[in-house]
């Protein structure tokens, strides 16, 4: 495992060398202004000497994302668990929940800032939001899924529906919610970015619209550059974790 | 004829569970089975034959309470001919073993084992503090089933036979008096499976079970009582019959040889006649 873990890490350095390769080379052919396309080392230089303007931004984006996915993560279960158990919250909840799935997240963003103001919350909430929905979905397909036998051989041991719920539903879901979980860190932050383009003070995504107003594209580039670092990093981490808790199933694809 | 004698000397002589069940499900016209009448001797293996679809696996979940929500679900069970038996304390001490091992694959062996107990420990305690007593009385289960060296092994690491060892400790160290099982072995190879009918004979020396299965021959090796189950429709009312079938006078665990193999022909031939 450890090896295919290198394995993958050697394969994103690889490609990413190759984009910066071919990125590098499109600048030097045609010769594009640095206004519309800057070249990579001047990117690179860019984010450089903007490390300590670059530093708190990044952390409130990570702060928001963090937040975000504990709290659409925790909503999803809830809710997943509640649509399990209770078939009247099954049957009224998920029309409603389709129903604002319907709604795009883009267009709710400003109302979420009117409400929850310019601060980390609004952000928050709106990370939460784009990944409750899946989050919600795999849950409540991996908690349903797991199978009726197992239930049987609990309920013959007259276990009680919660230590059935923690000790036999929920593990077994594991497999199936994990695909959520990754998704949710690769869609979290697109929420947090949106949230941050509407209305906030800090944040990569706020940095990356004042760079824009001033045409100082490659500022932009490294808040970019910054933000695919974060959210790559963050998938991988939750890619392990998960590998680490479902540990019974092995599937080295 | 044999067979009614042995009959008659178990229900004079022996303590019985006397039980009377009827099942319907709501969408359904049809009851799966109305007033059915088993009778199941202490300290003997019942086998419930029958064919696929006849409501034999139902029957055996209605016993362990797994019909909750169904339209009609009456049950009474009677304790050799005293008053009725109260309905959860039959369930409460009985053990069930379904057809597949449902051993859980985050769970090592042992605690597979010990899945019933952990499952009654409270919320938010830690696991394993299982006490040593309950833990050596794993350890000791385990060795009977012959897989005491795997005690901490992942259950992914282990054939179909020795899966559903551990499903048949984890059901015996709940030391329950009765024994529910559905198709336990079907899923095995026929070495692997003879193998383990003579195990769970030998252990269930002092359990009173029911074991639920389509195979006349699982039927004959493990049963002391062998009860054909089967349903017919004559002008639209149906019939559940609970024949009993003939079976050798040896006492089981037999051998599969000469004797067994002739009881086998016959059943199959009166199973047939009465499709």
């Amino acid at each position: 495992m450890k090896l295919g873990m290198n394995e993958s890490l050697f394969r994103v350095l690889i490609v990413s060398f190759a984009i910066i390769l071919l990125w590098w080379a499109l600048v030097a052919i045609t010769q594009v202004p640095s206004f519309i396309l800057p070249s990579p080392e001047k990117v690179f230089s860019r984010l450089w000497q903007l490390t300590d303007v670059l530093y708190p931004h990044f952390l409130v984006t990570l702060i928001e994302i963090i937040f975000g996915v504990v709290l659409g993560v925790s909503a999803g279960l809830i809710f997943a668990i509640l649509m399990v158990y209770f078939k009247p919250v099954r049957l009224w909840l998920l029309p409603v929940l389709l129903f604002s799935q319907a709604i795009p997240v883009f267009a709710i963003a400003p109302i979420l800032v009117l409400w929850f103001g310019y601060g980390i919350a609004s952000k928050v909430i709106m990370a939460a939001v784009i990944i409750f929905f899946p989050i919600l979905m795999t849950s409540f397909d991996g908690l349903r899924q797991s199978s009726k036998d197992y239930l049987e051989l609990a309920q013959s041991m007259r276990a009680n529906r919660l230590s059935i719920l923690f000790r036999i539903q929920l593990p077994a879901a594991l497999p199936v919610m994990a695909s959520g979980f990754r998704m949710a860190m690769v869609v979290a932050p697109i929420g947090a970015i949106i949230g941050e383009w509407v209305g906030s003070s800090q944040g990569l995504g706020y940095f990356m619209l004042y760079a824009n107003a001033r045409m100082q594209v490659a500022d932009m580039f490294a808040a970019l550059f910054l933000l695919c670092l974060l959210s790559i990093s963050l998938y991988y981490l939750a890619d392990q974790c998960l590998k680490k808790l479902i540990f019974w199933q092995q599937d080295n694809s | 004829m044999i067979q009614s004698n042995q009959l008659a000397s178990y229900s004079d002589t022996q303590d019985e569970y006397l039980i009377t069940a009827s099942l319907k499900y709501e969408q359904h016209l049809d009851y799966v089975y109305q007033d059915v009448e088993l009778r199941l001797p202490f300290n003997q293996v019942t086998c419930l034959l029958g064919q696929s679809g006849c409501g034999k696996s139902s029957l055996l979940k209605h016993l362990v309470g797994l019909h909750k929500s169904v339209f009609l679900n009456e049950l009474a069970i009677q304790k050799s001919d005293q008053a009725n038996l109260e309905i959860k304390s039959f369930q409460e001490s009985l053990a069930y073993m379904a057809q597949q091992d449902l051993l859980l694959p985050w769970l090592s062996v042992i605690d597979n084992v010990l899945l019933a107990y952990d499952l009654k420990r409270p919320m938010f305690t830690k696991k394993n503090q299982f006490d040593p007593t309950l833990k050596n009385r794993a350890l000791s289960i385990l060795e009977q089933v012959g897989l005491a060296d795997k005690a901490d092994n992942q259950v992914s690491t282990l054939s179909g036979g020795m899966r559903q060892r551990v499903a048949l400790a984890r059901t015996l160290i709940q030391d329950k008096s009765i024994i529910l099982m559905d198709e336990p072995f079907s899923s095995v190879d026929a070495i692997t499976r003879d193998k383990l009918q003579q195990l769970s004979c030998h252990l269930f020396k002092d359990k009173t079970v029911l074991l639920v299965t389509h195979d006349p021959l699982e039927a004959l090796i493990m049963g002391h009582q062998v009860l054909h189950f089967s349903r017919h429709t004559k002008n639209e009312t149906l019939f559940n019959r609970l024949a009993p079938m003939p079976l050798p006078s040896s006492v089981p665990p037999r051998n599969i040889g000469y004797e067994v193999s002739g009881y086998h022909s016959q059943l199959m031939q009166i199973m047939q006649a009465r499709q």
